[in-house]
């Protein structure tokens, strides 16, 4: 195959007729323009940009509620180098996923849904890691850290959903940006608590982000549906 | 006016005093590339004008026979260049300017059929004309329409931005994220089909 058919002279045709666009469309593009939302300047950023804003976003809501409620007492110094080898995964991990939930509407979509429960599957994998800490924490300890949790990673959604080019919230992207904060969440809540038992770590400290992400994709859907 | 960015090859003008850009005609002279450059950089809203008056018409043909939706053809031009506006940043003069604009276009396209929870497969249902007055749709109009929708859809959108859009083959397959040859294969087959299914058909 060499040479390229030509096109029947009825596509050429069609082709002129469809291409008429109504005199109007341009002044309505320069009424947008010109009445910029207040996302705009966040939104009109280039995606590095929105990238490192995001990622910068969410180590600063996570280090703000660390600093709210204080640092753990409990470790030496190499407990600390240990807690900071497992929990500095964790944020790098955050902050891809931060990173990655951020696209150019240039660029073609990546299939996301595998990135979720992977997300969600490095949260559990998690637990299992060393972290440095004391067990027998009581129950009520799970539901503060949940909360705790819940309040960085609906803050840090929050400012990635801002830093969103797209009209409406895209599922994958925003449960991406959700389990990402968990992500976060789970080492930045680890700073304060020193709590490692299975059931609190995966309930207390990884729960937010797994229930967060789920309720981000879920309303996501809703909403492209509105 | 003293051009910042060093990527705008034109900036040498600049030692006159006098940016030959600064004239209407000369700017119409000037590369898509060029232009997307000076819209990323200075928000110069006549570059911009001048983009979409080159290929707004482009794009309306792309989603008017991409599918079958003719009445909100003219919405998606205006979010497309919309979106073209709040990227303009990403936008890298190293390369085409009209790729990106396309993939933008197909992206929108895509988030469309998404929102409308519909496959672009969906067969049209008996007597659909889209946005289109009866009056002014021939049984050319109509032919070619249905024609071209009973194409697969990866065959269509080759197609499509191909005889529609007027893009080259390269320009397709880097909009589309395919190979070149897939692309050529895709409109190949898809010009033969279409060969096939007009054949019949005349005004």
């Amino acid at each position: 195959m060499t040479d390229e058919p030509t096109p029947d002279p009825r596509i050429e045709a069609d082709a002129r007729s469809v291409s008429a666009v109504a005199p109007d469309l341009w002044s309505r593009i320069e009424a947008e323009l010109d009445a910029p939302s207040a996302r705009e300047a966040l939104v009109s950023r280039s995606t590095a940009q929105r990238r490192l804003l995001g990622a910068l976003g969410v180590l600063v809501i996570g280090t703000g509620v660390v600093a709210a409620q204080g640092v753990r007492a409990d470790l030496e110094p190499a407990g600390w180098a240990l807690f900071a080898a497992c929990g500095g995964s964790f944020v790098l991990g955050s902050l891809a996923a931060a990173a990655w939930s951020l696209r150019s509407h240039g660029e073609a979509p990546l299939p996301g849904w595998p990135w979720v429960p992977l997300t969600w599957v490095a949260m559990m994998a998690g637990t299992a890691l060393p972290w440095p800490g004391m067990v027998g924490v009581p129950p009520e300890a799970h539901a503060y850290c949940f909360g705790m949790s819940s309040v960085m990673v609906v803050l840090s959604t929050i400012w990635l959903a801002l830093l969103e080019r797209s009209a409406r919230p895209v599922p994958w992207r925003v449960g991406l940006a959700a389990a990402g904060s968990g992500l976060a969440a789970f080492a930045f809540q680890s700073v304060f608590c020193p709590g490692v038992d299975l059931a609190h770590l995966v309930l207390g400290h990884g729960g937010a982000g797994i229930v967060w992400a789920a309720l981000a994709v879920g309303g996501a859907l809703i909403l492209r549906r509105v | 006016m003293v051009l910042a960015v060093a990527s705008v090859p034109f900036a040498r003008f600049t030692i006159t005093g006098v940016d030959p850009l600064d004239s209407p005609v000369r700017m119409a002279d000037e590369s898509d590339e060029t232009l997307m450059a000076r819209y990323a950089a200075h928000d110069d809203r006549a570059a911009f004008q001048l983009l979409f008056e080159r290929y707004a018409g482009r794009v309306q043909a792309y989603f008017r026979r991409g599918m079958s939706d003719d009445a909100a053809a003219a919405d998606l031009v205006q979010i497309t260049f919309m979106h073209v506006h709040r990227a303009r940043r990403d936008f890298d003069t190293a390369r085409a300017f009209r790729p990106w604009l396309f993939a933008i276009a197909a992206n929108v396209r895509r988030e469309h059929w998404r929102r409308k929870a519909r496959k672009p497969e969906a067969p049209l249902e008996p007597g659909h004309e889209g946005s289109v007055p009866p009056e002014a749709s021939t049984a050319t109009d109509r032919l070619v329409r249905r024609a071209i929708e009973q194409l697969p859809d990866n065959q269509r959108e080759v197609v499509v931005l191909r005889w529609y859009s007027g893009l080259s083959f390269p320009e397709i397959a880097e909009t589309l994220g395919i190979q070149t040859t897939a692309a050529k294969v895709r409109s190949h087959r898809a010009t033969k089909a279409l060969a096939a299914l007009l054949g019949g058909g005349d005004d």
